[in-house]
């Protein structure tokens, strides 16, 4: 008798995101013995437009449909679902050792755009800012801009380009460096600071006290196939996936 | 009108593909079909293995695939000059371009592997670098029990190879010491024999006379893998401009089916369908 063949659900899009559903996949596979999670980035734009044609399952992003991709959606005639998952932080962080420990955001928003260059002018050691952004294409980046840098403000050119654990792992090994994304993916080698004296956590999240979140959500077809459905009801549960977010310090959508 | 003429795509893509495709109307020849597939080197031996089944399938249609990196790939594909595109990556920012769609066809991943010997379960990524690039030669300086470690390799022109210096080497090459070998199966077979080896593999190539180890702690495991948690891992794309339609969709297809993913499996990627 020939084994069944495992069958993929496919995910794509945010590298905020991301860790949620690594991090649910061995539960849900274990619970769902023949299925198999897939996933990769592109960040959130690319995580609608692969819902939208039909190449992923399950789109992930962190911020509503950019306004090329509504007017794609509306090409196209196709409608989504979402699924809110609930609110991130995202956080300036730093290496461990650097003496900075909170910004405001009118500072923060100096450092990134380069009119602050030098980490003396911070409370720090006479050096130069390295500072680390992620890509454009990706839903953190357009956030940062929106909330911190300011819609019509520029990040600075000489910004070096780095997505995801890499960004994490770089900060981790230059204490003159800063950069920014979400607490989803902050770790041990890393410290988040403060914006103008408020840490972000789970209470000042809820609470709005941290000025910087945005919502996360998984998106899929307006009618999923089955087992779409089945992973987003999983998803869903506070049981269940609802155990995966609490790891993180993520407000659940309610 | 199913010919295509396929122009040189530009300075900047570099890629000049011509076809030869041909019909004799009023003659009762069947048609002939190409697709042209360009992009990413290192995907060039699964997708030419992949063409030369398809054209089992379907004898008249000449898939023709090319070298010329990713980006012009992508290039050549937004001019129109070529039907599907190949990109081991993900599209960089300057690139993105919500008119090309992207299809996951399978992932890519490599493994490093000790003799079961070694106490060592684990390595990060500049200790595996450094390895690999002759800069620490002693199992003493990484944590395990002193002594030369033997680095083992497969030769220039692998893609194994290739594989391994774009993950871990960062474009950086393997150390000129290294013992070179020229199979998959001689390596595993040479790790398990020499309680000083380190050396890489695919997934499928493993056996249970080497030890995987993990990297940045995470073990290789085809569930890691699938959803990008071990570091030495990529997403292999094929893009189209829209949806494909004719021959190159059902080439398309084709690499997404049950029939061409096992394929996949054998030779050495992890299949996603």
């Amino acid at each position: 008798m020939a084994a069944e063949r495992t069958r993929y659900l496919h995910f794509r899009g945010s590298s905020t995101v991301t860790p949620l559903i690594q991090a649910a996949s061995p539960l849900y596979c274990r619970e769902h013995p023949g299925e198999a999670l897939v996933l990769t980035g592109g960040g959130t734009d690319r995580g609608y437009k692969a819902v939208l044609e039909g190449t992923s399952d399950v789109g992930m992003v962190s911020s509503e449909m950019s306004e090329q991709i509504a007017r794609l959606a509306k090409r196209q005639g196709v409608a989504l679902s979402t699924s809110p998952i609930g609110y991130d932080a995202l956080v300036a962080f730093v290496h461990p050792q650097n003496p900075v420990t909170s910004l405001s955001q009118e500072v923060l928003r100096d450092v990134f755009t380069g009119r602050v260059r030098n980490w003396m002018d911070l409370g720090g050691p006479d050096a130069p800012i390295a500072v680390l952004s992620p890509s454009s294409s990706q839903g953190t980046f357009e956030a940062w801009r929106r909330l911190v840098i300011g819609e019509r403000a520029v990040i600075r050119p000489d910004a070096q380009i780095v997505d995801g654990r890499e960004l994490v792992r770089r900060i981790a090994a230059d204490p003159l460096a800063i950069g920014y994304g979400t607490t989803l993916l902050m770790g041990p080698g890393t410290r988040a600071l403060e914006v103008g004296g408020v840490a972000a956590t789970f209470d000042t999240l809820a609470s709005g006290a941290y000025p910087v979140r945005r919502q996360l959500l998984l998106v899929a077809a307006a009618e999923p196939e089955p087992r779409v459905q089945a992973f987003l009801a999983w998803f869903k549960d506070p049981a269940k996936g609802g155990q995966v977010i609490r790891q993180f310090d993520v407000v659940p959508a309610e | 009108m199913d010919r295509r003429s396929f122009v040189k795509a530009g300075g900047a893509a570099g890629i000049a593909l011509a076809t030869s495709a041909f019909s004799w109307p009023g003659m009762d020849k069947p048609r002939r079909y190409s697709v042209l597939v360009a992009g990413a080197k290192t995907m060039l031996p699964y997708v030419t293995k992949l063409a030369e089944e398809f054209r089992v399938l379907h004898p008249n249609v000449d898939i023709v695939v090319e070298g010329g990196g990713g980006g012009a790939g992508l290039l050549a594909l937004r001019r129109g000059a070529i039907d599907l595109g190949l990109m081991e990556r993900e599209m960089a920012a300057g690139e993105e371009d919500l008119a090309v769609r992207s299809v996951l066809m399978a992932k890519d991943a490599i493994g490093i592997v000790v003799h079961p010997s070694n106490p060592l379960t684990g390595l990060g990524r500049e200790a595996i670098r450094a390895v690999f690039e002759g800069a620490v030669r002693d199992w003493g300086a990484l944590g395990g029990t002193p002594g030369p470690i033997t680095v083992y390799s497969r030769r220039l022109g692998s893609a194994t190879r290739v594989s391994l210096e774009d993950f871990a080497l960062g474009g950086g090459e393997v150390t000129a010491a290294a013992r070179q070998f020229d199979s998959a199966s001689a390596m595993a077979k040479a790790v398990a024999g020499d309680a000083s080896a380190i050396g890489y593999l695919a997934l499928k190539h493993f056996t249970p006379a080497v030890r995987p180890l993990a990297v940045e702690e995470v073990a290789m495991e085809r569930s890691a893998i699938l959803v990008d948690l071990y570091p030495y891992c990529r997403p292999l794309y094929l893009l189209s401009k829209g949806e494909p339609a004719g021959p190159a969709g059902d080439f398309l297809a084709y690499c997404l089916s049950a029939a061409a993913q096992d394929k996949l499996e054998e030779y050495g990627v992890i299949p996603v369908y």
